[in-house]
């Protein structure tokens, strides 16, 4: 027990001595294999290694992959063209732009295998291009190195007390769903302003979007039981609806009691599941099929003369249901994942459509012309390289292809480039002392790994805490490499010297071009973001588009995420939609919908399809506009009356619940819907 | 003017220290220009840097075989 509560206060000391000793295995290895370059496998051990030991498979596996096809890319190309230098560094960069495109679409942890099989050309291509001869060698060098690097780092990982990367994500949604409890709570009791509810509800969504990224990692990890893995899948596809579905509960009672007509029932209820969320103890809580039943009680009878206010109560009443379904599967689920049974045993009441591929957002162009710009960096520096004649430059276009792929992912890369740059200023002094001051005393490989341990100790310190691992992996990464440990001590001033100025001058290089090309910010990112949202709600209400109610809510959480961390950068309407999700919810209703339009008589299809028309088009024109038109609100109004005419069943009550739910989402400030086909609407009709 | 340049038997391009001298003007000229809000009337500051930065260093070049060959 002590020996635990040790390993949790010290978790970045741990980190940093498990990484070392798997570095130093691995440059053992490398030595005693006799490899040419064993400071590769070091250096990857150090790139590689992450605190979790599901993150650090993930990565291990793509790094080999990457690697393995940037080799193959290397051998087939600089012996064909090294007679034609310029051709071979265009094929060169663009095969790396070509690479980074396909990893910046991808945003999984799969993406890092194609940025390696990128920037693995230039890594082992430009240095060979003095003599190719050698290239089909270092290529080989390359791959084995790094593998044994790889093999080193997952080794200690998985044996060496292991963190598993399941219990974090399983503390991080235990904690989101406290979160989205609370928030519920104040959502049903009515607590809190408006602002601080917008507030905890950008919270949760950036935390989702954190999670996800975590739980991109749960298949690769080893260590990870079975049935936790498969609850923390569940789990995370309710959660998906869980913040939607609030958002519309939070718009459905402003809806009422800006009508006036919350009544003293539904208040109790509303109290009586705020009080069921927030209890923890499962013996004291009102069992769930009690709050489900006192539900169905106050349901209104929607017939042909139902008023507004009765429409959004119902509406309201099956978000409710909707509601506590989710909320005790997720207890029931968390249960599972405390006691690690399996999660196929437990019953869910509320099943969200089977065999969803979780969909992501990809943005072609932007992906295009940061690859573009990577092509174009190493294009440069190039040319420098060529028309210099400098022997040594080849370290020139490798950084740049390595600073541009790396950071390509960020709004401002040319920032990350630029910090990354000094930091391995700071690891070029640091081998520069060792290479000239330390080691040409050391004889011994028992005396050097000492000389080595306090330097990547503390790197491994660094990299282990969130606000500096960053600086950590820059400093490891570069040291690792710049050292270039070999079985002979050969240091001589003029070599390091040399590949220390082209290091730094093609990350300065690369940091330039990118600053040219990529002048849009977080804020034309975001812009950007809120377009492609709406072009999706109209190809949705356009009737082709994504059928599928999960991934489309997966493809727009999704964004949500995307664009919570760039808030700051938004303006206030956009901001506002961001947070009330209004474009998520109003595709969700759309998506509905369509499902029960099919039942209807054709005069009330022909007005759903005509709203649903006007819908796209104003959709499509929202970037230009900024606001939805009048025309589209006597739309759904008509829509509306055509619809509580049809017979009582469930196809009307699903059609109600949908067109009410548009109506909300795109006009929460329009005066209450009349009741009963308005008169103009009638005369067209 | 020689090509390259010999720093403690380091044969480096002469090109580079003058890169380095210009980006040293760069960044003094850079300071003073925010300092005044210059930069509220560029369209596309990154640009601008880079074409200043280009005269620079063909001034620097131009001195050096001038003063120094």
């Amino acid at each position: 027990m002590r020996l635990n509560s040790f390993l949790i206060r010290h978790v970045a000391l741990m980190f940093a001595c498990k990484t070392f000793v798997a570095a130093v295995l691995a440059l053992l290895a490398a030595l005693w294999l006799d490899l040419p370059r064993p400071y590769w496998a070091m250096a990857t051990v150090y790139i590689t290694s992450q605190p979790l030991a599901g993150a650090t498979s993930s990565k291990a596996v793509y790094r080999v992959l990457g690697t393995a096809i940037g080799a193959v890319a290397t051998v087939a190309m600089v012996p064909n063209l090294v007679a034609a230098p310029e051709l071979l560094c265009l094929a060169m960069a663009l095969w790396i732009g070509l690479c980074l495109y396909l990893s910046l679409l991808d945003r999984q942890p799969r993406s890092y295998g194609f940025m390696l099989a990128g920037y693995t050309v230039a890594l082992i291509g430009f240095p060979a291009v003095s003599d190719p001869g050698s290239i089909f060698d270092l290529a080989l060098a390359r791959v084995e190195e790094i593998t044994l690097g790889i093999l080193c780092a997952t080794l200690v990982s998985t044996v060496l007390l292991p963190r598993s990367v399941a219990p974090a994500i399983a503390g991080r949604v235990e904690s989101w769903l406290k979160d989205a409890r609370r928030l519920a709570r104040d959502v049903l009791v009515g607590n809190g302003s408006e602002h601080e509810l917008s507030v905890q509800r950008l919270k949760l969504a950036t935390d989702a979007a954190e999670i996800d990224a975590l739980a991109g990692h749960l298949s690769y990890d080893r260590v990870a039981d079975a049935n936790t893995v498969r609850s923390l899948q569940l789990v995370r596809r309710h959660m998906i609806v869980l913040l939607p579905l609030l958002c519309s509960i939070a718009d459905r009672i402003a809806a009422l009691s800006s009508l006036r007509r919350t009544h003293a029932a539904l208040e109790s209820l509303l109290n009586r599941i705020a009080h069921w969320l927030t209890n923890d103890s499962f013996i004291k809580r009102e069992p769930t099929d009690d709050l489900r039943h006192a539900i169905a009680e106050l349901r209104p009878n929607l017939d042909a003369d139902a008023s507004w206010d009765q429409i959004v109560l119902a509406n309201l009443l099956i978000r409710l249901r909707d509601l506590v379904d989710i909320s005790s599967d997720c207890r029931a689920l968390e249960r599972a994942v405390a006691e690690g049974s399996d999660p196929t045993q437990v019953r869910l009441a509320f099943e969200p459509e089977a065999g969803v591929v979780p969909s992501r957002h990809r943005d072609h162009a932007l992906a295009l012309w940061s690859a573009t710009g990577a092509a174009a960096a190493i294009l440069l520096c190039c040319a420098l390289w060529i028309t210099t004649g400098w022997a040594d430059g080849a370290s020139a276009p490798m950084m740049a292809a390595v600073g541009c792929s790396f950071f390509a992912a960020q709004d401002d890369p040319a920032k990350g480039i630029s910090s990354f740059g000094w930091w391995s200023l700071v690891a070029v002094i640091v081998v520069g002392i060792y290479l000239f001051a330390i080691i040409p005393a050391i004889t011994d490989i028992e005396v050097l790994i000492a000389a080595l341990a306090p330097t990547f100790l503390l790197y491994g310190v660094l990299i282990a805490r969130p606000a500096t691992s960053f600086i950590g992996m820059a400093l490891a990464a570069n040291t690792a490499t710049l050292l270039a440990l070999q079985s002979t001590y050969t240091a001589e001033f003029q070599s390091y010297a040399n590949s220390s100025i082209a290091f730094l001058l093609g990350m300065a290089m690369a940091a330039v071009v990118t600053r040219l090309g990529r002048t849009v910010g977080a804020e034309w990112i975001a812009q950007r973001l809120m377009k492609t949202s709406w072009t999706t709600l109209a190809v949705t209400a356009e009737r082709r588009g994504l059928n599928d109610r999960a991934a489309f809510a997966g493809l727009m959480l999704d964004r949500l995420g995307l664009l919570t961390q760039r808030i700051a950068a938004m303006d206030e309407a956009d901001r506002s939609d961001v947070a009330n999700l209004s474009q998520l919810r109003v595709g969700l209703n759309i998506i509905d919908l369509r499902r029960a339009r099919r039942l209807l008589a054709p005069s009330t299809l022909e007005a759903i399809d005509d709203m649903l028309t006007v819908l796209a088009v104003a959709a499509r024109n929202h970037a230009a506009s900024g606001a939805m038109p009048g025309e589209l609100l006597e739309r759904i109004d008509l829509a509306l009356a055509r619809t509580v005419e049809e017979p009582a069943g469930k196809p009307r009550e699903d059609a109600l619940i949908g067109i009410t739910g548009i109506r909300r989402g795109l006009f929460p400030h329009a005066a209450a819907y009349g009741g009963g086909p308005a008169g103009e609407g009638r005369l067209v009709a | 003017m020689k090509h390259e340049i010999d720093i403690f038997g380091v044969l480096v391009p002469s090109l580079l220290p003058w890169l380095v001298v210009a980006y040293g003007l760069l960044a003094l000229l850079r300071a003073g220009l925010e300092r005044t809000g210059f930069y509220r009337a560029v369209w596309h500051g990154a640009l601008f840097d880079l074409s200043v930065f280009v005269c620079l260093l063909g001034g620097v070049v131009y001195l050096s075989v001038e003063y120094l060959s």
